[in-house]
């Protein structure tokens, strides 16, 4: 299927899948990303990944409008159709207690379950990281089981803690940094996602497959003080 | 190796420079200097290239010491700065044209007459570590410029090796003002922009993907209402205030890339002119952007004042910001020329 392609202002571009569902137009745009990347023209600054579109940042000094849509339409005709499969398998470690699942019990009274069977229902489930953004390293995971989807919060917080983990709608998140937030609060884990003290800064990638594993307090204590 | 100290910090000041432009893939924001134009001139008339940091100041200024002799440009937003030597003699400074700063001078940066931020640049650049390929300061993710904070009094930051070009200037003018020991300032001046107005300033936009999900009125409102700049307003976004836009079509939006200068307009119907610390997605419709040659003027645009925005076509906005950069190309060269005689 042939993507939509739109200006974004006057240095940038969006080639969409909007149409396509949500798996196959996430594998194009992965496929795109990775081909217009590696043959990035010059003018043409970083091309970055979103759920069902990319976004291709362009210099406006060097590229006009039209050569930035015709190096996007040629580089469109060479784009491999890759079936991708998970990069890697990640576990994270979630600590679901009271004191870090500030929103726990809201989220389970929304649904009518009991706080265990939220954490259960999170913890079982196999998530992909559909894309980074919001802050430096945050995920973006499909995978959140139905009966968990929950509207975001109608007033976000100001200060949500790095490690927080979260549901905001169908999808689940972990805060990478703190910052403020709207999504429900149902853990954290103690691991860094962004750290700059690493060669990779992000400890997660675009196409990771993550699994979520319920650690108690001592272990998420231990934990910290190991790192 | 020079240095500098900070004896007062300001409302926010912080190290900047070009940003990060191809971090965007992992959720970093663009950041760098807003009024990138003026970034650039004051780099380039001490002779560094426009990557090298410089210190941008918001709304109230900072007090700098000086410890040794050093050339240093100072663009942007007029806050009136004037130097002091030990001797407590005040000398009000020119803007937008080299200066050469004797040892154990302080300058002193005040409120903002004109204008938002103003860029003090030092021959060298301000040397701080570099983070995913710059010396910006990421406020929010707290990492890159000094210690990922903005500056506060006590702080001292290294200035990096001059260029030659930079070096030469300093002991030209150096030489020439030997004898009465003051700055001596140029019959010339390089300054990117005209600051707005500070009652009533305009922004020349381009549709946005959602351009046409707006109500009749509410665009009419966009193109012909003045709207306020909100008291909550950053590097990271200005909200703007005063009318309410309102959409005739409504849709759940994933998170798709914006820019600097993207108008997102949220449910509440005020829209949001995002800035160069925005997160590089957002999920909220966007009803315009402004262009690439406007951005210096945004970022001199102060809290509370009203703007307007002008409808143009994608092709007038990418010559406009061609003509921007050929002209400053034009006046620094003129700039240099001036330097060597």
């Amino acid at each position: 299927m042939t993507p939509s392609i739109e200006p974004l202002g006057d240095s940038a571009a969006i080639v969409a899948w909007r149409l396509l569902d949500d798996a196959t137009a996430w594998q194009a745009v992965q496929s795109a990303t990775e081909y217009f990347d590696r043959n990035r023209s010059d003018g043409v600054l970083a091309i970055a990944p979103a759920f069902k579109s990319l976004t291709v940042y362009y210099d406006c000094e060097k590229l006009t409008w039209s050569e930035a849509e015709k190096w996007i339409l040629d580089s469109l005709r060479f784009v491999p159709i890759t079936q991708q499969t998970p990069r890697r398998q990640l576990d994270i470690p979630v600590c679901y207690a009271p004191e870090f699942a500030l929103d726990l019990t809201a989220v389970a009274a929304a649904h009518d379950l009991h706080p265990d069977e939220v954490i259960r229902l999170h913890a079982n489930a196999n998530y992909v990281v559909q894309m980074l953004g919001f802050s430096p390293g945050f995920p973006y995971l499909a995978g959140l089981p139905s009966q968990l989807h929950t509207p975001r919060r109608a007033s976000p917080r100001i200060q949500v803690p790095a490690g927080s983990v979260a549901i905001g709608g169908g999808q689940t998140g972990i805060y990478s940094c703190t910052s403020p937030g709207g999504w429900h609060i149902i853990g954290r884990t103690p691991v860094q996602l962004f750290n700059l003290q690493r060669d990779s800064p992000c400890l997660l990638q675009t196409g990771d497959a993550i699994r979520f594993v319920p650690i108690d307090r001592q272990q998420f204590a231990d934990y910290t003080e190991r790192t | 190796m020079n240095r500098i100290h900070i004896i007062r910090s300001g409302l926010c000041s912080t190290v900047q420079d070009l940003g990060r432009a191809k971090f965007r893939h992992l959720g970093v924001p663009l950041g760098g200097a807003l009024d990138s134009g003026a970034h650039e001139v004051a780099n380039r008339l001490v002779g560094n290239s426009a990557h090298a940091a410089t210190i941008e100041m918001t709304l109230t200024g900072a007090e700098i010491e000086f410890i040794a002799e050093t050339l240093i440009a100072i663009t942007g937003a007029d806050m009136a700065a004037t130097r002091h030597d030990r001797d407590n003699l005040t000398q009000p400074l020119a803007q937008h044209c080299p200066l050469v700063i004797p040892a154990g001078s302080r300058i002193r940066f005040q409120t903002a007459r004109r204008g938002c931020r103003c860029y003090l640049a030092i021959a060298g650049g301000i040397d701080v570590p570099v983070v995913m390929e710059s010396r910006s300061t990421a406020l929010r993710a707290t990492f890159g410029g000094h210690c990922g904070r903005m500056l506060v009094a006590g702080d001292e930051l290294a200035i990096g090796t001059p260029a030659e070009t930079g070096r030469q200037t300093m002991e030209r003018l150096s030489a020439k003002q030997a004898n009465t020991g003051m700055p001596i300032f140029q019959n010339w001046f390089v300054r990117p922009i005209d600051l707005p107005h500070p009652d009533m300033a305009t922004l020349r936009i381009v549709t946005g993907t959602h351009t046409s999900w707006l109500s009749r009125s509410g665009l009419a409102r966009l193109l012909e209402s003045a709207f306020r700049i909100s008291a909550h307003s950053d590097r990271m976004g200005y909200r703007l205030t005063d009318q309410q836009l309102e959409l005739e079509h409504h849709a759940e939006l994933l998170s798709e890339g914006v820019i600097p200068g993207t108008l997102q307009l949220p449910p509440d119907g005020n829209p949001i002119l995002l800035m160069a610390d925005s997160a590089p997605t957002g999920g909220y419709p966007r009803i315009g952007h402004v262009i690439a040659a406007d951005l210096s003027i945004a970022a001199q645009l102060r809290p509370g004042q009203f703007i307007r925005f002008a409808m143009v076509t994608l092709d007038q906005a990418q010559v406009f910001f061609r003509q921007q950069r050929r002209m400053l190309t034009k006046a620094l060269r003129m700039a240099e020329l001036m330097l060597e005689h």
